[in-house]
């Protein structure tokens, strides 16, 4: 606490006391959200640590906006950047992996939950992510490419790809009925 | 046509992580707070609650139930489906397979049996402070207690009663907080019969382990028991061990519908004066009841 103010200690108090009541209130809503897509009790308890004590940084830095969706965002972050980090392990297989995406042609199915969920963890994390972001999170195109740090013509390319790479693996877990 | 990918949308649906996470978690931020700019590591220790502000389980309290069953498979489908139970990977090898989003941990299991607990039938971990201390309070009193195993929950002993009943005990960790007496969500365990064999030995031992005081109930061989959490009963009137396991439900005639469409039985919802109940037998001969409360 050196250095800082007895004001500044003041309404710091005030902050803590409410970063605690958002943990009480957000905890649930971070932890479905990060296990639902990492499906990992530890990765999800991990990560949902980082997210805490991001926000605490927040909060000592002054400018913690205190709400369930702002803690939503930096849990998204933080999956993010764990996959990313993961991703740069795989990085040499997905590049002599990744090929020139096919015609565009419409593809008209209804995905079964559980072969697209084992489609999605098929993908290479680059693939996973981006989709994770435009489909499972349902944001726009321009929010993914805020969140991945890309221009909005790099993510729809991004996008695009991820596409047809889930279509590809989908239908080759497809078996009988393609 | 639609996008097909607009399938895969996933709202999020809020779920609790294991409640001694969130203590530990929670301990862990508080110190974050007051120590200013200091880098706080990464969450790695459970040791560092004793400044939380929790009421710790008293002897005798439920740490954890799991049902002996003999497909785990069904039961997840058949109480995902009915309790909305999810399921998360098992802490060991070879272990339980998890109930996460329940306030009171539980699971379901079909692999080797546990001696004095049927399948179907449901197991029970009590906590203790004391794990040495209670084994030998188990023994004195005519039943039997294994040596202390070291499980990622904390040390248990597998114990049967006098009567041949199987339950463990488990010395918890410190940071475990006494849970609700009747469940605080839907799918939680809200009350707990024990059909023991005789109620009248039953309650010599449990009353001498755990120091719980028993009333009589509303029938014949029925005993209110004052102590445990979550609220518990003992009946007699069976003659036969089993444990029979009350959940909390928002609705009792939706999730009546459930477990008669899913293939097990349930009767009509009936008003109690603590709330609206069925009693129930899942899919694969378990029974259980239903409590709107």
């Amino acid at each position: 606490m050196s250095g800082r103010s007895a004001e500044g200690a003041a309404s710091g108090g005030a902050q803590q006391e409410s970063l605690l009541a958002l943990y009480d209130d957000a905890l649930p809503t971070v932890y479905g959200y990060l296990l639902s897509r990492c499906g990992s009790v530890g990765l999800a308890e991990d990560l949902t640590s980082e997210t805490f004590l991001a926000a605490v940084s927040a909060v000592h830095a002054g400018n913690a906006p205190l709400s369930v969706p702002w803690v939503v965002g930096i849990a998204r972050h933080k999956l993010v950047d764990h996959w990313r980090a993961k991703g740069r392990e795989e990085a040499g297989l997905s590049a002599v992996a990744s090929q020139p995406p096919p015609d565009d042609d419409p593809w008209e199915v209804q995905l079964d939950g559980l072969r697209a969920q084992q489609t999605l963890e098929a993908l290479s994390l680059t693939h996973k992510t981006v989709l994770t972001l435009r489909y499972l999170d349902d944001l726009t195109v321009p929010a993914v490419a805020a969140e991945l740090g890309r221009t909005r013509q790099a993510t729809e390319v991004l996008i695009s790809r991820a596409r047809r790479a889930f279509r590809r693996e989908y239908e080759v877990r497809g078996g009988d009925d393609g | 046509m639609a996008d097909p990918l607009e399938a895969l949308r996933r709202p999020i649906v809020p779920l609790d992580p294991d409640p001694s996470f969130t203590i530990r978690l929670r301990s862990h931020l508080e110190r974050a707070l007051v120590e200013g700019d200091e880098v706080m590591p990464a969450l790695e220790s459970p040791s560092r609650t004793e400044s939380t502000n929790v009421t710790p389980p008293a002897d005798g309290d439920i740490a954890f139930f799991s049902l002996h069953v003999p497909s785990a498979d069904r039961a997840r489908a058949f109480y995902g489906e009915v309790l909305g139970w999810r399921f998360g990977d098992p802490m060991e090898p070879g272990g339980y397979d998890r109930i996460v989003n329940l306030s009171l941990p539980g699971g379901v299991w079909d692999g080797e049996g546990v001696p004095g607990v049927p399948n179907p039938g449901v197991h029970l971990v009590r906590h203790v402070a004391d794990l040495a201390a209670s084994s030998a309070k188990v023994r004195a009193l005519g039943g039997t207690a294994s040596e202390p195993e070291v499980t990622p929950y904390g040390s248990r002993a597998r114990c049967t009663d006098d009567q041949g009943n199987g339950f463990a005990l488990l010395q918890h960790p410190p940071g475990v907080a006494q849970s609700a007496q009747n469940g605080e969500r839907p799918g939680d365990l809200a009350y707990i019969t024990i059909a023991p064999g005789d109620e009248q030995l039953a309650a010599t031992f449990y009353g001498g382990l755990f120091g719980w005081q028993f009333r009589p109930g509303s029938v014949e061989h029925a005993l209110q028991v004052e102590g445990p959490t979550p609220q518990t009963g003992m009946w007699g009137g069976t003659g036969r061990p089993n444990v029979m396991l009350m959940y909390r439900v928002d609705d009792v005639a939706v999730a009546v519908a459930k477990v008669r469409a899913l293939g097990g039985e349930a009767t009509d919802p009936a008003q109690m004066p603590y709330g609206v109940t069925s009693d129930c037998v899942d899919d694969q001969g378990m029974a259980f009841y239903l409590g709107q409360l």
